[in-house]
């Protein structure tokens, strides 16, 4: 392994020659581009483990380090984006892949990157996605036991969209949809709103309480 | 007459005596009781930053009020459950307050442990500790200054010692009383 | 018949003075060797990651907080610099300087906490009185800047809150001025203290490939000879105006990560003394829209005190993103774990964990 430290490059000529190298190797399979000062390479699932051990033992790209794995939820499909960088040669890499909704599958660059480990766990819990290869895909963030997949788009929170502040009555309601085993204390919610309102939920606690 | 209530001499009874006798012994007990609260290292999320800098030089506050930090929860007798709860390990804690002995009292300190806090409506977290455990005293705060823990030991342990508090915020609207 | 071992489980707890927050260790010992480790995380889930999406850009910030709760001001840093980036605002000049001296005073706070709690973690009990009393002045810097020690929330998308009051420069001045005498103290304290060199020499070894690999970052990098630093690498905010070293450590131990994390105290105090000599005039806030509408996608990177912090934002051109992943460095640290506890025994289970520097905050999000 090259352990020369060099600096991060944007340099529009390197990143050509780079995307020119891949392209050689993968001609008509990938599609790569350059996008904000990174080489960005769209491949199927297929390709992936192909393209990603090309890039950490290629000379001249030499990705030996992976900033990140991420997963995303487009919508009609889930994306698996993979941050990739050079540390002897200073460039950054993107490799995304695009996986169906249901059944989806990819293969695990565990045995590339070592980093993937954690990353592909996580992203596999939260969006559902099969990572094929990997040792041991249990759940990493969540508990075992737990149903659904959050990150994705149609996992909806209790409270809905929050994105205003919460009234009084918003969170009542929320509170009453939510678990039933909750005890009073927990759930009051003192000074704003009128004070009818604040009234009307501490008669209530003072009912349940008693 | 029973042999407790029969008057000894003018306007004492047995009764009396024992009750004064245990009271008194009650008052010794519960003294030492607040003077040397032995405290769970129990510290989840940010708010236990500020408990240690609580036991830290300059407020010191650990070893002025006579609290020793334990690592086992069958050695102590004040849980402060200081962060967040969630959903996975919210078992931990109820296990945790169960092997503590009688008599035992347990703080919640920050928001997210009194109701949740700024996470309230994620899908893993528990709205406010005392839906596992009971609590005897919230301190507010995200988190609540070295001194807001301070002052809220110093009401346990008024608590403890069964004095009602000296100040009561009492708003006509609420019909619980606010520390 | 030859006896087979029968390995025992012993179980690190989520609650243990030592694991530094909620975490959970599941070991299997063949005596005093460990044969197997497996963390066990989650513990601090809170979902971080699905409550911003239904937030705004700007009621975001208060919860990158409490991602790293030791270092609360370097998470806001990488978050307004991916916002910054996207939208293409230029942040004036006093901001990035003022952004640079309370990020370096956050990294020696936080590289103080780590080492109170080491030195407490190995059983010395006096380095944890003596670190966090330089801590809480440097806590005392911050509550009279933003209001708050330990959550500032002072970084806005644009520069800061705020101007920073009178009193400021002195105060870091008095503290820049009294700070390098007390650090060789506390050297005096642990490092040539032969206890601490026995616990922490040879223990946690974790050579320069693995670590590159396994996409460690930070100082368990340079402490394995890798003088990667992204203050360097790719400097952001205005990194390549000032002179500093970068110290790394070729013994690959416990005892290289932590000679490097003060080394770094000692780096970031001549940082924070040329911002100061060189603080410009001028506002500390950039015009920005009263609604943030993001579109694009980008991943901004810093140093953080235990790493590589990085944000990747998506957004779709709405007040609130898409999507957002927080790729935190204890995270990706702490999967070497189990890679340095190979061959050691129980009671180094402590000093590697505690020479990883991790925060459950961040693992977990």
């Amino acid at each position: 392994m090259d352990l020369r430290i060099a600096r991060a490059t944007e340099d529009p000529s390197r990143l050509e020659a780079a995307r020119e190298k891949v392209e050689a190797k993968f001609a008509g399979q990938i599609k790569a581009g350059i996008v904000r000062g990174e080489l960005v390479i769209e491949t199927g699932p297929e390709r992936l483990l192909e393209v990603c051990g090309f890039l950490r033992d290629s000379k001249n790209i030499d990705c030996s380090y992976m900033r990140c794995l991420l997963g995303m939820d487009l919508g009609d499909c889930l994306e698996v984006i993979y941050l990739l960088y050079s540390i002897s040669k200073g460039l950054k890499v993107t490799v995304r892949t695009k996986v169906g909704r249901d059944n989806a599958g990819v293969p695990s660059v565990y045995s590339i990157w070592k980093s993937a480990d954690w990353h592909e766990r996580e992203t596999a819990e939260m969006f559902g996605i099969r990572f094929e290869g990997h040792p041991d895909l249990k759940t990493l963030l969540l508990k075992e036991d737990f149903e659904g997949h959050p990150l994705r788009k149609d996992f909806k929170l209790k409270s809905g969209d929050s994105a205003k502040p919460q009234t009084n009555s918003a969170a009542k309601e929320a509170d009453q949809s939510g678990n039933e085993a909750k005890t009073e204390p927990g759930n009051k919610r003192a000074g704003s709103g009128s004070s009818q309102m604040t009234f009307e939920s501490l008669k209530e606690t003072d009912n349940d309480a008693s | 007459m029973d042999k407790k209530t029969k008057k000894v001499h003018e306007g004492i009874t047995i009764d009396g005596l024992l009750s004064i006798a245990f009271s008194n012994i009650e008052n010794l007990l519960n003294w030492g009781r607040k003077s040397s609260l032995f405290m769970l290292q129990f510290g989840t999320a940010c708010c236990s930053m500020e408990m240690v800098a609580a036991a830290a030089p300059r407020w010191d506050f650990m070893e002025r009020s006579g609290m020793l930090p334990r690592a086992a929860p069958r050695h102590s007798d004040l849980m402060i459950v200081a962060g967040t709860v969630t959903t996975k390990m919210a078992p931990a804690v109820e296990l945790l307050w169960e092997q503590m002995p009688e008599p035992k009292w347990a703080i919640a300190m920050g928001s997210c442990a009194i109701g949740g806090g700024t996470f309230k409506d994620s899908y893993s977290v528990i709205p406010g500790v005392d839906t596992i455990i009971p609590i005897d005293i919230y301190i507010p705060g995200c988190p609540p200054r070295p001194e807001a823990l301070m002052y809220g030991i110093i009401k346990l342990q008024e608590k403890i010692m069964g004095k009602p508090d000296k100040f009561r915020l009492k708003d006509p609207r609420m019909k619980k009383e606010w520390i | 018949m030859p006896l087979e071992p029968v390995h025992m489980q012993l179980n690190l707890g989520p609650q243990h003075p030592s694991t530094h927050g909620v975490f959970r260790i599941v070991l299997s010992l063949d005596g005093e060797r460990i044969v197997k480790a497996e963390p066990v995380l989650g513990y601090l889930h809170r979902g971080i990651e699905k409550l911003v999406e239904y937030r705004t850009y700007s009621q975001i910030l208060p919860m990158f907080d409490r991602l790293d709760y030791v270092a609360a001001l370097l998470n806001e840093l990488v978050y307004v610099q991916a916002i910054e980036k996207l939208l293409e605002i230029e942040v004036p000049p006093r901001a990035e300087y003022v952004r640079i001296i309370l990020c370096e005073l956050q990294r020696i706070a936080s590289h103080l906490m780590w080492c109170a709690a080491y030195g407490m973690d190995l059983g010395a009990i006096t380095p944890f009185f003596y670190l966090l009393r330089e801590r809480e002045i440097v806590l005392d810097i911050f509550e009279i800047v933003s209001g708050a020690r330990l959550t500032p929330a002072f970084f806005r998308i644009g520069g800061v809150r705020e101007d920073i009051p009178p009193g400021f420069i002195e105060k870091v001045d008095k503290f820049l001025d009294m700070f390098p005498k007390k650090l060789d103290d506390y050297d005096q304290l642990l490092t040539g203290n032969e206890i601490f060199l026995v616990r922490t020499k040879g223990v946690g070894v974790l050579s320069a490939e693995d670590a590159i690999n396994f996409g460690v970052s930070g100082p368990v990098l340079r402490g394995s000879g890798v003088k990667f630093d992204i203050r360097r690498v790719e400097p952001y905010s205005i990194y390549d105006h000032f002179d500093f070293e970068i110290p790394t450590n070729e013994s690959k131990d416990c005892f290289g990560r932590y000679a490097v994390r003060m080394e770094e105290m000692r780096q970031s105090t001549r940082i924070v003394r040329q911002a100061l000599d060189k603080l410009p005039d001028g506002e500390v806030r950039a015009k920005v829209p009263k609604s943030i509408k993001v579109e694009g996608e980008h991943y901004s990177r810093i140093e953080a005190s235990k790493g590589e912090l990085g944000v990747y934002i998506k957004g779709d051109g709405s007040t609130n993103p898409y999507r957002l992943k927080i790729r935190a460095p204890a995270f990706v640290n702490l999967m070497a774990l189990p890679k340095m506890l190979e061959n050691s025994l129980v009671a180094d289970v402590v000093a590697i964990l505690g020479s990883i520097d991790i925060c459950m905050g961040e693992v977990d999000r």
